[in-house]
């Protein structure tokens, strides 16, 4: 009965469309997931999310079957009871929603095993995710086909399942964005929400029909013997709505890892081990900072965040732990190694500079500029040079100062780029507090 | 039937409308903030195109010239009515600018779900915004406050792209609609006989 369904279905001609879209979502997006195990699993997790609406609206469209080909009344008198004439078209439409989210998964998993990184016990609990917005999906899709049945059921199960699912990502973590190395998501808690998932589409199944029409016509005793089992199911994910939402969410900061990846000896830069694949770059950028004039000091060492310390959320209070003594953080984000650069080249000008300790904690606007300008220029050498790959909300003679640094990084040999930026360190430290 | 769903969703729009949403883009950011008013206004134009389907959609399709003029009013009467209802309702709650905004949405979607009707039939209309909403979102934000040249539902309300694309879309699935099968067929025959009047003609004289 099944392998009817799945071969008469209508979603069979979205689903080479849902996977060409899913696909695109992938590759057409960036590519810095490819080659760290948790961004490849968020990232190939991300397109189930976002088309998890034509899920619904699948779902809806496939149990308002019996209404578009005028049988409703054909299929009452049926000895096969309800909910088994139910199950294969909405075991159709997660199959292929399945099916689609899997494959996904499995291109973005092949393009990471070819570096085979540190890290890949973090790849299924994003799998479990997309998997579970789903079958959410498909639930949410198969009640409102069910309460509708009509022209405007898998319009309105679409269009609220996408409003739906967004709210849930945004305030749940039912779906994310990206999966930061610093981040893990908890077993328990997504298989918990799995099951439940499972729980409400088998709800979807045992509710009884809404519609009048179909309702009137059921017999008393066709009730009766459907009233144990939907009690048992609803009983079921009633329960695991409860443990999902006293479980909260499911991701989680990591713990500090036992061993880490370090680069650099005067300088020394370290990273989660899951992200080798930044070691030459970083490793550059180490190399650039040990080459600098005497002027510039080093501060010794950099941590990527969560290394040695990471924010922590108590009863929804961030928990801000003393960090002295800790060593600066920087963060990778979407694979931008300008980030670590930055954050490099400011404490480098932290320690550098001799700031004013005292209000206005200024030494004059063009003095400032200046040293904004050496600032933009130390980020873009340490970066190896081109334009930085974010937008800041700088502007005016700020903007401009910035600008001049960047080319400055651009334009002339290294031993002119020092002996200019040298001067400026030197003249910035001579220069008297307002 | 039409302007009843309409109204629920105006009914929907106070309270999800404002609410910013995080979702996943292709964007410098990655992350797009999307607010729910955006996401609504794709439905306002599901209850007048989907109105239309018909159990009879077949032999109706056989109908005269009369027939189809009626769907074609109704269509355009309800499409008018809902709009209007969703952006009176758009301009209690947000004013004037964000009004014009959803406006422009919803001319875009309209065309859309007209040509989505076109395509694939009244009832499976829904298809096309729900498509597109998706593809909008993901490609259309270049970074926070940036969005792509077609973006019609985010970019400024003074950006003649967006408006250029919004009406363009409403040209296109409206005139999807005027392309019957009879007219096409006529286009056809009367190009073709042109093209086998032009190869006959005589070369001219040097």
């Amino acid at each position: 009965m099944l392998l009817i369904h799945v071969k008469r279905s209508p979603v069979r001609w979205i689903f080479p469309v849902a996977l060409a879209f899913n696909l695109a979502m992938l590759f057409f997006r960036n590519r810095y997931w490819i080659g760290v195990w948790p961004e490849t699993s968020a990232a190939a997790q991300m397109p189930a999310y976002l088309t998890s609406g034509l899920a619904a609206a699948a779902a809806a469209w496939s149990v308002g079957a019996p209404h578009r080909h005028g049988t409703v009344e054909q299929k009452l008198p049926l000895a096969v009871p309800r909910w088994r004439r139910e199950v294969p078209p909405v075991a159709t439409v997660l199959l292929y929603f399945v099916l689609i989210s899997l494959i996904v998964q499995a291109i973005a998993f092949g393009l990471t095993l070819r570096t085979n990184p540190p890290g890949i016990e973090l790849w299924p609990g994003y799998v479990v995710m997309g998997l579970t917005v789903i079958c959410l999906a498909v639930a949410f899709g198969h009640v409102v086909g069910k309460a509708l049945s009509g022209r405007f059921a898998a319009a309105v199960a679409g269009l609220a399942w996408f409003i739906v699912s967004m709210y849930l990502g945004s305030q749940w973590d039912f779906g994310v964005v990206s999966g930061p190395v610093y981040n893990e998501l908890d077993t328990l808690t997504v298989m918990v929400r799995l099951l439940g998932a499972v729980a409400l589409i088998s709800l979807a199944v045992a509710l009884p029909n809404f519609l009048a029409r179909e309702r009137a016509a059921v017999s008393r005793r066709t009730e009766r013997r459907w009233l144990r089992p939907a009690v048992v199911v609803t009983v079921a994910a009633v329960v695991l709505c409860a443990v999902t939402a006293v479980l909260g969410s499911p991701v989680k900061g990591r713990e500090k890892p036992a061993e880490v990846l370090c680069v650099g000896v005067r300088l020394k830069v370290c990273m989660w081990p899951e992200h080798q694949k930044y070691q030459s770059a970083v490793e550059d950028i180490v190399q650039r900072a040990e080459r600098l004039p005497a002027v510039f000091v080093l501060p010794g060492r950099f941590d990527e965040y969560g290394v040695s310390y990471q924010m922590r959320v108590v009863d929804g209070v961030i928990d801000l732990t003393d960090r002295s003594g800790l060593p600066p953080y920087f963060y990778i984000p979407d694979g931008s190694t300008w980030a670590l650069s930055g954050t490099v080249a400011t404490e480098i000008m932290k320690v550098s500079l001799r700031y004013c300790a005292k209000a206005p904690f200024s030494k004059g606007e063009q003095v400032d500029l200046r040293a904004n300008e050496t600032e933009a220029w130390l980020e873009a050498f340490l970066a190896g040079g081109g334009r930085p790959d974010y937008h800041t909300n700088r502007s005016g003679e700020a903007a401009a100062a910035a600008r001049r640094g960047e080319e400055r990084a651009n334009h002339g040999s290294e031993a002119e780029q020092f002996a200019w930026a040298g001067e400026r360190v030197t003249e910035y430290n001579a220069a008297s507090c307002l | 039937m039409g302007v009843a769903l309409t109204g629920a969703l105006c009914a929907v729009l106070p309270f999800v409308g404002s609410i910013m949403f995080s979702v996943p883009a292709a964007g410098d950011s990655g992350v797009a903030s999307v607010p729910g008013w955006r996401i609504i206004a794709a439905g306002a134009t599901f209850g007048p195109v989907l109105f239309c389907h018909s159990p009879f959609g077949e032999m109706e399709s056989a109908t005269g010239r009369n027939w189809r003029r009626v769907q074609l009013g109704v269509l355009a009467l309800n499409a008018t009515a809902c709009s209007l209802l969703f952006f009176l309702t758009s301009l209690m709650v947000f004013g004037g600018p964000m009004a014009l905004l959803v406006l422009r949405g919803i001319i875009g979607w309209m065309g859309t779900a007209l040509l989505a009707a076109r395509l694939l039939g009244w009832r499976a209309a829904w298809v096309g915004p729900l498509a597109l909403l998706p593809i909008m979102i993901f490609w259309g934000t270049e970074g926070p406050q940036q969005y792509a040249w077609w973006e019609f539902t985010a970019r400024p309300i003074d950006d003649p792209a967006a408006w250029v694309t919004a009406a363009g879309l409403l040209a296109l699935g409206a005139g999807a609609h005027l392309v019957d099968r009879w007219r096409w067929r006529a286009a056809v025959t009367f190009l073709r006989r042109r093209t086998i009047r032009l190869s006959r003609r005589p070369p001219s004289a040097p």
